[in-house]
């Protein structure tokens, strides 16, 4: 063998030891878009797992503190009392506590953005920013927009600024059971008060459920669920990282209710009593004391822990800090 | 005293006074060219810069017929003027179209220079051949050169990315990206202006196929009478083979397969410098074949796809999936929805415009999924763009073939020009991809206009052109072939 040749074959095998940039994460075609409800988890992912890190602030958040906005008719702009078992629950929407977010200010003018699902940027509207920027909420605001780096990788389906189903299904969101997922930010956040999240419940639960060889049938039940919601917002330290926990409780949302019967939840950082958001590099949700009115926790699943007939999740579409800035 | 009589009295006469020698404009040109050239076919600055590119070639054009001394013989003006007619009725029709002027991102300028531009590389092209220091082979190693380096960035930022056989080891995988998901084996790292962009493998892979399929030609190059044009071509042929062959790109090697053919036919057959009778009587049957079949293809189109069947023998035969861009083209273009005859559908469709096919409605964009760059210009163009486009092909067959017959031995260089315009143009009739920016997928890209490829080979069919018409006076039949 030549010297040349020699030479040629160590570099294409040290260039080929390089392939690594983009398939760091790569998935199965039609991964958690199967016909089966359960098998549509999306599991496992836990940044932080492996990592030192210690609590530096916990807050319990209850109703009046955070918006919860559920409205056919007007997404994100109610402000009414929801019953759930029995108990009335008042409520507010994201336009009555914090109307300011759906501002938007353009060389000295300010609009207001379409909350409108119809008007709702979707993930095939990719390369079209020109028509929604300025105009949709959530692609106005999502951190895409803020930052290009948020658009690489799964999780890219939180930060898109698609904020309802729209008929995309499972290409539009992601489905969470009980413990969640936490991950690092590709970006810090270098200012930023806002935190929102677009989700529905989502089941397999059927009434009167009849399984035959040829098929499943029964009636789908529209209700409420709640439970509480449990953030972890991490800052890298010295030693690793601190997170600041929140927990809030009693959030409901509406299950088995359509693409478009979306929550938004969120709050305000400051006004919750967290002074600072600077140095935010990862996020975690997961949810506890679950309750629904048709999902037995004890003997069904939102853990997905047993080996359950009915399994609820949490169909997140959205992870905003609106008006944040990244570095 | 006549141009070209001035230029050699001053060449052989250097300015007294000064004791210098005149500028050697054909020398300035010639490295012009081949500077320019390759330039595009490296797609410097990516779509973005090709504008500029056609209003240089505009500048060009004119340098070359103020400064290279051309031949004016008017009868010879004039065949020349009948063979450039459909190039001329496509490049008008596929730039001033309802298309163009009612999208958001084109403009009457953007049209005029686009028009300008396709002619200016056809009328280099056809100056080329006057120019004495550029000989065919600089060109085409030019060519390839650009060509070339273009395919090795993007292969080995490919093959950083995802590493060798990607295509096999990361088949059904798939990666996401601000929501929507790209599929491994669909994504390439190719060099697009001035970034490495995800883009199509069909988008990406038409530059490395016309390079490999350029090593056929070497069957046909002598390594020691043309040692440089040899090696050059073994050196790009091979970066754009192995490019192909590290994806791998199992459809470039499918295509290839006619190529191969064609050139060892070529190659151990000996065809007759004058065309054969039998070769005349199969052209013209399949081009009386292949107007056939556009008549009733428009006339289905005009009717909104009813005046055929949908099942049975016709029916597969026009209303399938291969034809669907053409069909939907010609029925959006001239059948309103609800009946009715348009007549502006002549101009081609608007960018947005909806219609119905087969009842159905058919949604503005539907033209993205099209694979066959001719029925580009039936949507971009209109029916006289398609049709400028379709006899400028028909055209270029007859060129090209006396081209490569002007002398008795098939020649290594021409043979390489045949190779390079039939691959780009058979690769952009089956696997054409105007959205092919895949994280950019609302970007149109037209196969036609603005495009560095189509630039190229306007160019080639300038520079081979042969007469195929008969001089319109009495003499003079001689065709003249490279300087």
């Amino acid at each position: 063998m030549t010297k040349e040749l020699k030479v040629s074959l160590l570099a294409l095998t040290g260039l080929s030891l390089l392939s690594c940039a983009k398939t760091s994460e790569l998935y199965p075609t039609g991964q958690y878009e199967s016909g089966l409800f359960e098998n549509n988890f999306y599991t496992g992912r836990h940044d932080f797992a492996s990592k030192t890190s210690t609590e530096s602030l916990t807050k319990t958040i209850t109703s009046d503190q955070y918006f919860n906005g559920d409205s056919a008719g007007d997404f994100g702009a109610y402000s009414n009392d929801v019953t759930f078992d029995g108990n009335v629950i008042s409520r507010k929407g994201l336009k009555t506590m914090y109307p300011e977010v759906l501002n938007y200010t353009m060389n000295g003018a300010t609009t207001t953005l379409t909350t409108d699902p119809a008007h709702d940027w979707r993930y095939v509207d990719v390369g079209r920013d020109s028509d929604y920027v300025g105009t949709s909420f959530g692609r106005t605001k999502c951190l895409a927009t803020t930052d290009g780096a948020f658009k690489n990788g799964f999780l890219s389906k939180l930060y898109d600024g698609q904020l309802y189903c729209n008929g995309d299904h499972m290409r539009a969101l992601v489905q969470l059971d009980s413990n969640g997922y936490d991950a690092f930010f590709p970006k810090t956040m270098a200012d930023g008060d806002y935190f929102l999240m677009s989700l529905r419940g989502g089941s397999n639960y059927l009434e009167n459920m009849t399984v035959t060889s040829s098929a499943t049938t029964g009636a789908v039940v529209r209700r409420l669920t709640m439970f509480d919601a449990a953030f972890k917002f991490y800052v890298a330290s010295e030693s690793g990282y601190t997170y600041t926990s929140v927990l809030a409780k009693d959030v409901v949302v509406r299950t088995d209710s359509g693409g478009e019967g979306v929550t938004w939840f969120g709050f305000n950082f400051s006004a919750i009593g967290i002074a600072s958001t600077v140095g935010i590099v990862g996020f975690s949700f997961s949810y506890t004391n679950f309750r629904d009115p048709a999902i037995d926790i004890s003997k069904e699943s939102a853990d997905r822990s047993k080996d359950s007939t009915f399994y609820w999740g949490a169909m997140v579409y959205e992870v905003m800090f609106p008006d944040s800035s990244w570095k | 005293m006549i141009k070209s009589e001035k230029r050699e009295l001053a060449e052989e006469n250097p300015t007294p006074a000064t004791g210098k020698k005149p500028l050697d404009w054909d020398r300035i040109l010639s490295y012009v060219v081949l500077a320019f050239l390759a330039l595009v076919s490296f797609s410097f600055g990516g779509n973005n810069w090709t504008y500029l590119y056609e209003a240089i070639a505009f500048v060009l054009a004119v340098a070359f017929y103020a400064l290279v001394p051309l031949n004016k013989d008017k009868a010879e003006g004039k065949r020349l003027f009948y063979y450039s007619i459909p190039l001329i009725v496509f490049a008008v029709f596929c730039s001033f179209s309802k298309f163009w002027l009612t999208s958001s991102f084109s403009s009457f300028s953007s049209a005029l220079i686009n028009l300008m531009g396709i002619l200016a590389f056809y009328a280099i092209g056809l100056m080329c051949r006057h120019l004495k220091s550029l000989a065919l082979e600089k060109i085409v190693l030019a060519v390839l050169f650009g060509l070339a380096l273009l395919v090795l960035i993007s292969s080995i930022a490919t093959l950083a990315d995802y590493g060798f056989f990607y295509a096999i080891r990361y088949a059904k995988d798939v990666r996401f990206y601000d929501g929507r998901y790209i599929a491994i084996a669909d994504d390439y790292s190719l060099l697009y202006g001035f970034k490495i962009l995800s883009v199509s493998l069909k988008y990406s892979m038409q530059f490395a196929f016309v390079l490999a399929i350029s090593l056929l030609s070497l069957l046909f190059i002598s390594p020691k009478k043309n040692k440089l044009l040899f090696i050059g071509v073994a050196v790009a042929g091979d970066i754009g083979f192995f490019a192909m062959l590290f994806v791998p790109y199992v459809f470039g090697f499918k295509l290839a397969i006619p190529f191969v053919l064609f050139a060892l036919l070529l190659r151990f057959v000996k065809f007759p410098r004058a065309t054969p009778k039998w070769e005349k009587i199969v052209g013209y049957a399949a081009l009386g074949l292949g107007s056939l079949f556009l008549l009733i293809m428009f006339i289905n189109g005009i009717r909104g796809g009813v005046a055929i069947p949908p099942s049975g023998f016709l029916g597969k035969l026009f209303n399938n999936r291969f034809l669907a861009a053409a069909n939907e083209s010609v029925a959006v273009a001239f059948h309103k929805v609800g009946g009715g005859f348009d007549i502006t559908g002549l101009f081609g469709i608007g960018f947005n415009q909806i219609g119905e096919w087969l009842g159905a409605s058919v949604n503005a964009s539907f033209f993205v999924d099209n694979r066959i760059f001719e029925f580009a210009a039936l949507y971009e163009g209109g029916v006289l763009g398609f049709l400028g486009l379709f006899v400028m092909l028909v055209f270029a067959i007859m060129a090209f073939r006396k081209y490569i017959h002007l002398e008795e031995a098939l020649d290594g260089g021409k043979i390489l020009i045949l190779l390079l315009v039939a691959s780009s143009v058979l690769y952009a009739s089956l696997s054409t991809d105007s959205t092919p920016l895949n994280e950019n997928p609302s970007l149109y890209v037209s196969p036609l206009a603005r495009n560095g490829m189509i630039l190229l080979l306007v160019f080639f069919l300038g520079y081979v052109y042969t007469p195929i018409f008969p001089l319109a006076k009495k003499g003079n039949m001689e065709v003249k072939n490279h300087d």
